[in-house]
This record gives structure tokens, sequence and C-alpha cells, in this order.
């Protein structure tokens, strides 16, 4: 303990040592009564094998309610929830008071879980939902790589926009360990859990009006705690799902197709031509894929949209030499799916030549099951045009965790939007 | 002097051992060295029977008081004397013997296809082997030239193949081998022959069910397309290879090149069932040809995407089997 409060010092000394000198004994001052004000409201959540006793991954949690109800991320005990026979989980305070740990309810969408402990708690934290100031002093608690809690301040970033799933943007150092901490203002009130980082002073924050949500959910709960989970995911793929399908998609220029384009600001895109060394034909890309995506587990992550175009020609190859290139892109074009065999089962395909807007295609579509979320689905589409001789368009189009339906509708909608200028 | 019956010693399949023309009477036959017929039986009796006629002119056997008797063969009769006549068998001791008449009549010839059959009379046909092997050598060199869309050398495309030539070349000494070790002959042109007609008969059958299988969008089956093109091409190699490796009658070799193929099919099959292993990617490679073999009707959009409700159906399927294997 002694050795971790050091640490921690020095930690925060070193965080804040380049915030202007001025300010660094204040800072220093309101972080430590903040942390011996709080330290009791936080506990390391660790998820154990149960069969060997050995750690399988660590997290931080807070109290939120009296009677033992903390709230974590989901990703952190992700395991626990989808092989209970495989592992259990226990929470440490910081008093090193050690008991087990229940998942009473999750929002697997927004990376949360509320669990609770048999603790007889009277404090907790409190949360302000309302949106706040940016640049506001934020400090976040955690267990950072099992090294003992620490407080570290940061400045509120805002929300990050657009996104699919909510975040807030923490301009501080949070480290792995720290994940389902509080970030909280210096009254106290929780504005965000901890979430991500994505490198250097870039973290984020889940919304804390999301974990109000979930704790007014939590009365009325299914019991099966995978079955709300696949709600979640259905009713949320089922809102951007809609949007996208209801709305008409942007195309842009390539070669002499028209392709759909950026499908809203939530996704990013790139694209260019792909030439390495002199080659008898041309190839152009164009890449996009949503910022988003949702946690399963450490292998499978979904409720992502991306989507992929080559256009390629030649003036120097003759038409069957054009179409052994053709054909070898053609069987390469797939943005990695992710996943495992206990989560998903193989691809199941259907091809058909489609014509359409006058357009000559091959079109492959494939899909398979989530075997934990039924009703969940990977969808692939991949269509080539094969009229011209020298020329042509491929396209691929995958969506993960989605309804069959919304798929096949968005699907017929993103090929529909594929046209040829004369 | 005429002669008036043969005699044939039979072994245990009816197959002549040794056989007697018997041009004078009477004849003699048993274990003893005075005899016109000396049989090294321990059960024939040294003086045994004798071949004579009787008084009213039939040519009889008749036993001459031996130890163990003369019987009919196949009867446990024993006899003192037998007419001879074609086809009549008798036993004596634990030999079995055959008389036959010199008018018996045997059948015709059968028709010899060992050395004369489809290929040897290709392999006689010098301006036809030349055709042919023009033809093998274009077959390998269209599909090298439409496989390669990056300009190579020729010396970069040979390199490619050079690994198909060592396979090809060891197969071919394999059978030259073979065909040394059981007829006197080699026969390397007719076997390098017939493994390029093999090889080339591979890559063509190999593209073909990739047109086929764009054309009716046939992805998903073309394991059968695979069966299909292997059954045919290893038959035919093994017939060619083994009619000149092999004396066996031309039936033989069809079943035997057939069963081969069988089997090796059969081993392709079944390592495709047996494997249900599970992929993060699409193993479906689809094939893309030119436009020219655009020949079968395309779906509108609304009509493919109407024929996904089976694709819904098989997932399903597959993930309430994955769960309920658990």
């Amino acid at each position: 303990m002694f050795v971790t409060r050091s640490g921690l010092i020095l930690f925060v000394f070193f965080l804040t040592c380049f915030a202007g000198l001025q300010s660094v004994a204040a800072k220093e001052d309101s972080s430590r009564e903040l942390f011996e004000q709080y330290k009791s409201l936080i506990l390391q959540v660790k998820i154990l094998y149960t069969a060997s006793g050995k750690k399988s991954s660590i997290g931080t949690g807070f109290l939120v309610k009296q009677g033992g109800y903390i709230v974590t991320n989901y990703h952190v005990v992700a395991d626990l929830l989808l092989k209970p026979q495989q592992y259990n989980a226990v929470y440490i305070t910081e008093s090193g008071k050690t008991g087990q740990l229940k998942v009473v309810s999750v929002d697997v969408v927004h990376d949360l879980a509320l669990l609770k402990a048999d603790l007889d708690n009277q404090a907790y934290f409190e949360f302000n939902p309302e949106p706040i100031q940016k640049g506001t002093e934020v400090y976040s608690l955690g267990n950072p790589r099992d090294l003992g809690f620490v407080i570290l301040s940061g400045n509120h970033g805002g929300l990050v926009e657009p996104s699919l799933y909510e975040k807030i943007h923490f301009i501080g150092a949070l480290e792995p360990g720290m994940s389902g901490g509080p970030s909280f203002t210096v009254d106290g009130k929780v504005v965000g859990v901890n979430v991500a980082t994505a490198g250097n002073l870039l973290s984020f924050l889940v919304p804390s009006k999301h974990v109000v949500k979930m704790l007014e959910d939590a009365r009325s709960l299914p019991q099966n705690l995978l079955v709300l989970a696949q709600q979640q995911l259905q009713a949320n793929q089922s809102t951007y799902m809609s949007d996208f399908i209801r709305h008409p998609i942007k195309t842009t220029r390539l070669g002499r197709y028209r392709v759909p384009d950026k499908l809203s600001e939530t996704f990013r895109c790139w694209g260019g031509d792909v030439l390495s060394k002199p080659k008898p034909y041309q190839i152009i890309e164009q890449s996009c894929e949503s910022k988003d995506d949702i946690f399963l587990n450490e292998d499978h992550s979904t409720g992502t949209v991306s989507y992929k175009h080559l256009l390629i020609s030649s003036d120097k190859l003759d038409a069957f030499k054009f179409y052994t290139l053709f054909e070898a892109k053609f069987s390469r074009l797939l943005m990695a799916v992710e996943g495992r065999e206990e989560d998903v089962t193989n691809f199941s395909c259907q091809e058909k030549f489609v014509v359409n807007h006058g357009l000559h295609l091959k079109v492959v579509y494939c899909a398979r099951g989530y075997k934990k979320f039924f009703g969940l689905y990977d969808v692939v589409l991949k269509a080539a045009t094969v009229d011209q001789k020298k020329m042509g368009l491929q396209t691929a189009l995958l969506l993960t965790g989605v309804s069959f339906q919304n798929a096949q509708q968005f699907a017929k909608k993103y090929l529909d939007s594929i046209t040829w200028q004369q | 002097m005429a002669t008036i019956i043969i005699l044939e010693a039979l072994d245990k399949n009816a197959k002549v051992q040794h056989r007697h023309f018997i041009q004078s009477l009477p004849y003699y036959v048993g274990r003893g060295y005075s005899n016109d017929l000396v049989l090294d039986d321990d059960f024939i009796s040294p003086e045994h029977i004798k071949i004579d006629l009787d008084v009213e002119g039939n040519l009889v056997t008749s036993d001459m008081g031996s130890t163990n008797g003369l019987y009919l063969f196949n009867n446990s009769q024993r006899v003192s004397s037998t007419i001879a006549k074609t086809g009549t068998e008798i036993r004596i001791g634990h030999t079995r013997l055959r008389f036959r008449k010199p008018d018996y009549l045997v059948k015709e010839a059968l028709k010899d296809s060992l050395h004369d059959h489809l290929l040897s009379r290709v392999m006689n046909k010098r301006w036809l082997l030349v055709l042919l092997w023009v033809a093998v050598l274009s077959v390998i060199a269209i599909d090298q030239y439409i496989g390669n869309f990056n300009q190579y050398s020729i010396a970069k495309l040979l390199s490619q193949l050079l690994f198909d030539y060592i396979v090809v070349a060891v197969w071919v000494a394999g059978w030259v081998v073979a065909n040394r070790l059981t007829t006197n002959a080699t026969n390397f042109g007719a076997h390098l022959f017939v493994a390029g007609l093999g090889y080339a008969s591979l890559v063509l059958l190999d593209g073909f069910s990739h047109y086929i299988s764009y054309v009716f969008s046939m992805a998903e089956q073309r394991l059968w397309l695979e069966y299909g093109t292997t059954l045919l091409v290893i038959s035919a190699v093994f017939y060619g290879h083994l009619r000149y490796c092999s004396l066996a009658m031309p039936k033989r070799v069809v079943a035997t090149a057939a069963g081969v193929s069988l089997s090796v099919v059969s081993l392709m099959w079944f390592q495709d069932a047996v494997d249900d292993s599970f992929s993060n990617t699409i193993d479906l490679t689809v094939r893309l040809k030119p436009p020219v073999f655009n020949v079968v009707v395309s779906d509108q959009l609304s009509e493919f995407f109407a024929s996904s409700a089976t694709l819904k159906e098989q997932v399903d399927q597959e993930t309430t089997r994955g769960r309920d294997s658990k």
C-alpha cells in the first residue's frame, strides 16, 4: 500500500507537471483530497478462471447504490456472462475486503454492466447526466495495470462526434485496468465511466446518462442476461439500420460508375490508386467503415458497417487475362470478419447473375448466424460487373450484428445505388 | 500311325498337365516302368489299368487288379471297366485322366487385343501423335497465358511449371520401370504421351469446370465438378498406363482403372465431408469470366434478394444445430 501510494503521488506529479508549474501544488492537493474522499467507493473487479483460480482479466468498479450495487464495463465481465461455468468474479476494496460478484444487468451497446457485491454500503457515487462544459476538470479513479488504486486528473473533451455510440473524450491518460472506473467532477458527480484508451492522453468515457438509464431499466429485466444483451443488440441495429434504409444513399464517382459514398458522418473513408510498380493494369480503391463497434468478447466485435469498391481496368491485357486478374482480386475482396467458432457459424452463400440499371453483375450474398445472440447475423454482399471486357467494378459490403431483414433491405438498396454513366 | 484316342492328365482345376496320343493297343498305365504311360502317383499300382478294344469293338478301360481300383471321376463306385469316349473322365489313385478323340472340336481362337488397342493405334500413326502432342502443349501454353496477368518472361513462366514437370517426369519413370518389370519393353513414348495427355486433360477440365461454375453460378457445387473431372482423368490415365504394363485382358484393366479412380475420389469426398472446420472467411471461390460467357438469364435485383429466404433458413439451421450440440 505504501509503495502504491508513493507511486501514485509520483504518477500524479508526472501527469500534472506539464500543466503549468503554478497549479501543480493546488491540483495535487485537490487530487489527494478527492482520492481520500472517494477511495472507499471504488473496488477492483477481477475475473478468475473457476478451475484454476487464476486471473483472467481485471477492471475497476464503483458503487452506485446502497446494497453493494457496482457499475463497471461490460467488456470487463464479458467472459463471465458468456461462459458462466468457466469464470467467476471477485471484488477487492481499497481497504482489502474481498468477496464474490454477481452480474445483475448489462448494457452491451454502451459497454456497461451492473454488478452486485455483498457489501453493506451507505455511501455511493452520484451522477451528473447533464452535458458539462468542455475543458472542465475531471478526475478518474481506477486500478491501472493491477498496481493499486490511483486518481488522475484530466479534462472533459466533450462528446466524440459524430459517432454511432456516444462517448466522451477524456483528455488524460487512462490505463488498462482503469476500465469501469468513474470519472467525476470536483464535486464528486460522475460524468462518465472509463472505457477505452486510444493512446497518449486520448481516452474515452461512457456518458453517465447511459448508466442512469441502465439503473432505471434494471427494475424490469428478463431473467437471462444473454437475452437482455440480445434485445439490446437487436434494438440498436434496428435504430441505425432503419436510418440507413430510410435515407437515400449518397454516391460518388469511381471511373464511369457511381458507387456508395460516406453513408453518414459516423463513417470514415479513404482510398486511392494502388500501383506499386509498373503493371499492365490499374486499380483504384475506395473504402469506408463505421468508426465504432460493440465489444462482445476479446475476439468478436459487432455493430459495424464497412464497404469497399475496386475499379480495375487495363488497356494492355486481353479479356481472358483481364478476367483472371478480376477473379483473383474478387476472391480477396473481403474485409476481415471477426469471431470464434463458439460465437458464429460458418458463412453460407448464394450466387447469381443480376441485372440492374443495365449493369450486368455477378452477385454473391453470404450470411452467418450468431450462436449466442440468435437473430443477429453477419452479412457480406459482394458484386462484380461482368459486362466490360477490360474494365470492371467490384464492391463488397460487410454488415455485422444485424437482423437478416435489415441486412437484406440495406444490401438491396446499396446494390441499387450503383450505376453506370455513359 | 493314326491316333486312336488321346489321354490327358488333368490337375485339380481341370487344366491339362500332359497329353498322350495313343496309337496302338493295348495301352498300359501304371507306376511300373514297363507301362506305356508311367504315372508317379504313390496310390497307383505298378500295373493299374489297360486300354483295349472289347469284343464289340468298344474302346474299354479295365482295372488290372489294382490295390485302389478304377473310378469314374466324381463317382465313389469302384468299377472294373468303363467305356472310353470323348469326355470320359476317370480317376486312378489321386490322378485324374480324361479321354478325347482326335475329332474333338475346339473353340475359335480369342481375339487378341493386348497389343492392338486405341492407344497403340494412335502411337503407330506418327502424324496423329504429333498432332495430339501439339494439342497437349497448346493447352498447357494457353492455360499459362490466360492464367498470368502480370507480364512475365518465358523463363519465369517455365520455372513456374517446374514442379509440375518434375511430378510428371517421376510419374512417367515409375511406369516405365513397372513396364520393364512386367514385359520386355519400356514403352517410354507411350507412357510419356499418356502422362502428357492426362496432365493436359486435368488443366482443360479444371478450366472447363471454372467456366461451368461461372455460367451456372455453381461455386457452391464446385466440389462435385472437381470429383467428376478427377474421376474421369484418373481412370483414363491409369487405363492408358496399364494397357502397356499389364498382360491382363482389357476388361480387367478397365475395372482396375475405374477402381483406382473411384477410391481416390472417395477419399477426396470423405476428406471434404469430414472437414467442417470453422472459418472466418468466405470459402467460396466465385469465378469471373469475360462477357461472352454471360449466357444465362440474370435475376432482377428484387428476385435475387427474394431468394435469400433459403439462405436464412440454411444459416438458422446451422445456428440452432450449433446450439443444440452444446
